[in-house]
C-alpha cells in the first residue's frame, strides 16, 4: 500500500502543471530572505533553491550540459561566467530592465565574442578603507583628503600604539584589494584601464609602478610580520580596535557589526600618491541569467526582467544588506549607504578582477604572489610589474 | 595463470584459481576501476586535446605537455614546484622516518606500558588534516600564538641570564614561521610530521616485533650494547620496512595538498614559498580561461607517471631484499 501511495505521489508530482520557474543561487545562507523578497512578485510562481557554494558551479555546469538546469540560476560575473555564455547555455537578454544599469555594470555578463547581454546583475562590492571612528576621535584626526595627510594619519595612530592599518598578506587574495584600495587612483583609475585594455598602456607604465611603490611605502603602517598574518587574524585585529583602519571590501562592514556592535565604522576613500585622487574600485558580485534550457522562456523572462527593477534592488538590498547596482537604490543600512555615496562619487573597476580573469594565470593571483614578495623584499615594485605585464601577455591581447 | 593449479568446479568444468577466488577481488576490481582508472584514462584524453571553455576542442597530441614544460609561466611554476616537492620529501625522510624509527625502537624496548605510548603516538593521526592544519595554524600565529608566546619569555629569559653574566645580547628565537619564505616549508614539513609520526611508527614497530628475540639475545650474551644490537641487528633486519616506508612517504608527498593549502593557501604562501605540484594543479585546474583542463590534465598525467614510475623502480631495486626468518 505504501508503496502505491508513494508511486501516485510521484505521478502527482511530475504531472502538475508547469507553471513553475526554477530558480537556483549558491546563497545558502539568504533562502528564508529569498523567499521574502519572492512574495512581491506577481507573476509565475517561482520555486528558490540554493545550493552549496563550492559546488554550485559543477551542479550548474553538468545540469546545462544535460539540459536540466533551472529556469533562472545565479552566474557568477567576468571571466567566472564566460564558460556559460560562450557555451551558448544562457539566453542573450533584450529585456527593458537592462536600462537600470550602467554599461560597465553590464559588462559583468557581456559575451566577448558578440557584445550582447546575458544577465542582470544583482549585487556590486566596492572596495575602499574602513575606520574607526572613536580612534580616530580619540586622537583627533581628521579623514585624509590627501596623500601626505593620509600618510600624517598613519604616523599619528602608530605612534599612540595602535597599529594604523589591519592586512593580512599570508592570504594573498587580499593584496590586490589592498592594491586597488590604495593605487587605483595612482595609476590614473580609468584612463589606465582604457590604456592597458586598447593596448596603449602597459603594467610597466610609471604611473602602476608608482601605485605598487605606494603599497611598499605603507608597509611600516602595517602589522609586523604582515606575511604570517592571516585574513581571519587581520579582521580580528579591526574589531579588537587593536588596528585604526582596515582597506576592505563592502562585504565586511555586516561582519564587524556583528562581532563588535560598538564598533563606530566609517569609510573613505583613499587619496592617490601623486595625485590626491579620491577613487573608490568595485565590482560586479554576480547575476541573475535565464537559462537556454529554460521551457517557459516568456515567463522566465518576465521574471528577470523584474529581478533587475528597482522593486526588486530595494528589498533585495533591504532583506540582504548588499549593495544593488540597479539605478534607483538606496541602501537603508548607513554604512553600506556612506559606501554607495563614495561609490556615486569616484570609482573605477576593480581591474585585476574585471579584466584579467579570462585566463589562467588570473591577474590576483600574480599579483598577490609577487606582493607577497615586494612585503618580503625579494622583488622591487618595477619586478612585480614587469612579472605582471609578462604573465598576463600570456593570455591577454589587447584589442587595437 | 595458466600453468597454476587447477580445480573443478561441481559442473566438472576446470576453474583456474584466477576465476574461483573472482567474488573476493572482482568487486574491489570494479570499483578501482570506475573511480581510479576511468578518471585517469579520461585526464590522459582531455591532456591530449584543446579545450575552449567546458567544450572540447581539436586534438593537439602532446602540446598541452610542451606548453607546460617549455612555455612560462608554467614552465617557471612546474619546476618550482617540483623542488618544494623533493624537499618536503628528503624533509619528512630525515623528521618524521628518522623519529618513527627512533621511537619504535625506544617503545620496543619497554617492558611496561608500549600500549599506552603507543596510542598516545597514534592521537594525532585521528585528526583530519584539515583540523591539524588549523590547529597548528592557531599555535603558530605570530599575534597570539602560544608558540611564539613561550619562545619570547624564553628570549627574555635567556637574555636576562646573560645579563646577570655580563653579556649584552638580545636573542631571537620568535619567528613569523609561516609567514616568512624560509621557514615556512620547514614548518608545515615538522607539522605534518607531527601528524603523521605514528605511521611509520607502527609499521616500524610490528617489524621490530617479528625479528626473533633469540638473535638479540644471542648478540646482547656476545657483549654487544644497545646501539650495536640496532646498528648491526635490527636496523639491517627493518630494510624491507624502510623501503614501504619510504616508497609510501614519496607517493605521500609528492601527492601533499592539503595540509598546504590549509596552513599557506593555494598559491604556496608568502610569495610561492611553499608551492608544490598538488597546489599548482589546484591553481590550475581550478582556474579560468581554456587552459585550465587542458593544462591541468596534462600536470595531472605527468604527476601520476611520474609518481607511478619512481615508486615503481624503488620497488623493483629493494625488492630482492626479501628478509625470511627461517
Amino acid at each position: 500500500m505504501r508503496i502505491i501511495s508513494l508511486l501516485t505521489a510521484l505521478l502527482l508530482l511530475a504531472s502538475a502543471p508547469a507553471q513553475t520557474l526554477d530558480m537556483w543561487s549558491w546563497r545558502t545562507e539568504d533562502v528564508e530572505a529569498y523567499e521574502n523578497i519572492l512574495q512581491n512578485y506577481e507573476g509565475t510562481n517561482v520555486n528558490f533553491e540554493a545550493f552549496l557554494n563550492t559546488e554550485y558551479n559543477t551542479l550548474v555546469s553538468t545540469s546545462l550540459q544535460a539540459d536540466e538546469a533551472a529556469d533562472v540560476v545565479q552566474t557568477r560575473s567576468y571571466g567566472g561566467v564566460m564558460d556559460w555564455i560562450d557555451g551558448g547555455y544562457l539566453l542573450p537578454l533584450e529585456v527593458a530592465a537592462l536600462d537600470n544599469y550602467s554599461p560597465t555594470a553590464l559588462d559583468a555578463v557581456r559575451s566577448r565574442e558578440n557584445g550582447q547581454v546575458y544577465g542582470v546583475p544583482f549585487a556590486i562590492q566596492v572596495l575602499q578603507m574602513y575606520y574607526n571612528k572613536a580612534i580616530f576621535a580619540e586622537l583627533g584626526l581628521e579623514v585624509p583628503t590627501t596623500w601626505d595627510e593620509f600618510i600624517a594619519v598613519n604616523e599619528a595612530i602608530a605612534d599612540a600604539g595602535y597599529i594604523p592599518m589591519s592586512l593580512t598578506a599570508r592570504d594573498a587574495w587580499m593584496l590586490p584589494i589592498f592594491h586597488s584600495v590604495i593605487g587605483a587612483g595612482t595609476y590614473g583609475g580609468n584612463a589606465f584601464v582604457e590604456g592597458i585594455l586598447s593596448g596603449e598602456a602597459t603594467f610597466e607604465d610609471p604611473a602602476f609602478v608608482e601605485s605598487l611603490q605606494a603599497i611598499k611605502d605603507l608597509q611600516p603602517f602595517l602589522p609586523p610580520d604582515v606575511t604570517a598574518v592571516s585574513y581571519t587574524d587581520s579582521q580580528n585585529l579591526f574589531i579588537n580596535e587593536f588596528a585604526a583602519m582596515f582597506p576592505g571590501g563592502s562585504w565586511e562592514g555586516a561582519f564587524f557589526a556583528d562581532q563588535n556592535p560598538d564598533l563606530d565604522l566609517g569609510v573613505f576613500a583613499v587619496p592617490a600618491k601623486g595625485t590626491d585622487e579620491q577613487l573608490v574600485s568595485w565590482f560586479v558580485d554576480g547575476a541573475w541569467a535565464v537559462t537556454a534550457n529554460t521551457e517557459d522562456e516568456d515567463s522566465a523572462l518576465e521574471f528577470v526582467n523584474w529581478l533587475g527593477s528597482p522593486a526588486f534592488g530595494q528589498l533585495f538590498t533591504d532583506e540582504l544588506a548588499q549593495i544593488s547596482p540597479i539605478a534607483g537604490v538606496t541602501p537603508t543600512d548607513p554604512l553600506l549607504n556612506d559606501i554607495v555615496t563614495l561609490w556615486n562619487e569616484a570609482a573605477t573597476p576593480y581591474m585585476l578582477l574585471v579584466h584579467f580573469r579570462y585566463g589562467t594565470p588570473s591577474g590576483t593571483t600574480v599579483i598577490g604572489e609577487s606582493i607577497q614578495n615586494l612585503f618580503l623584499d625579494n622583488m622591487s615594485p618595477a619586478e612585480v610589474a614587469s612579472d605582471l605585464q609578462a604573465q598576463m601577455a600570456t593570455w591577454f591581447t589587447p584589442s587595437q | 595463470m595458466a600453468n597454476s593449479q587447477t580445480v573443478t568446479s561441481r559442473r566438472g568444468r576446470k576453474l583456474s584459481p584466477f576465476w574461483r577466488y573472482a567474488p573476493f577481488w572482482l568487486p574491489a576490481f570494479v570499483l578501482y576501476s570506475i573511480f581510479i582508472v576511468y578518471p585517469l584514462a579520461t585526464a590522459v584524453g582531455y591532456s591530449l586535446f584543446a579545450w575552449d571553455g567546458l567544450q572540447r576542442g581539436a586534438f593537439v597530441g602532446l602540446d598541452n605537455f610542451v606548453t607546460l614544460l617549455t612555455e612560462d609561466p608554467w614552465r617557471r611554476n612546474l619546476w618550482r614546484a617540483f623542488r618544494h616537492n623533493i624537499a618536503f620529501f628528503a624533509g619528512t625522510m630525515l623528521v618524521q622516518n628518522t623519529l618513527a624509527l627512533f621511537f619504535a625502537v625506544v617503545l620496543h624496548s619497554l617492558k611496561r606500558g608500549r600500549q599506552f605510548w603507543q596510542n598516545l603516538f597514534f592521537m594525532p593521526h585521528l585528526l583530519s588534516t584539515v583540523l591539524v592544519g588549523i590547529l597548528w595554524d592557531l599555535i603558530l600565529n605570530p599575534l597570539f600564538g602560544p608558540l611564539n608566546q613561550a619562545l619570547r619569555m624564553l628570549e627574555n629569559g635567556i637574555s636576562n641570564i646573560l645579563g646577570v653574566v655580563g653579556i649584552n645580547a638580545s636573542i631571537k628565537l620568535a619567528y613569523p614561521w609561516l609567514g616568512l619564505p624560509e621557514t615556512a616549508l620547514a614548518t608545515i614539513v615538522v607539522v605534518n610530521a607531527w601528524a603523521w609520526l605514528s605511521f611509520p611508527m607502527m609499521i616500524f614497530l610490528a617489524n621490530l616485533g617479528s625479528i626473533p628475540k633469540g638473535y638479540l639475545e644471542a648478540a646482547t650474551l656476545d657483549g654487544a650494547n644497545n646501539w650495536q644490537v640496532f646498528r648491526h641487528i635490527q636496523l639491517p633486519l627493518l630494510r624491507p620496512a624502510i623501503t614501504i616506508v619510504s616508497v609510501l612517504t614519496f607517493i605521500g608527498n609528492f601527492n601533499a595538498f592539503e595540509l598546504i593549502f590549509v596552513m599557506a593557501g593555494s598559491g604556496g604562501s608568502p610569495g610561492g614559498s611553499t608551492d608544490v605540484l598538488g597546489t599548482f594543479f589546484y591553481r590550475t585546474a581550478f582556474g579560468t580561461g581554456s587552459e585550465r583542463i587542458a593544462i591541468g590534465s596534462a600536470l595531472a598525467v605527468l604527476m601520476f607517471s611520474f609518481i607511478a614510475l619512481t615508486s615503481f623502480i624503488a620497488l623493483r631495486i629493494f625488492r630482492s631484499e626479501k628478509v625470511v626468518y627461517d
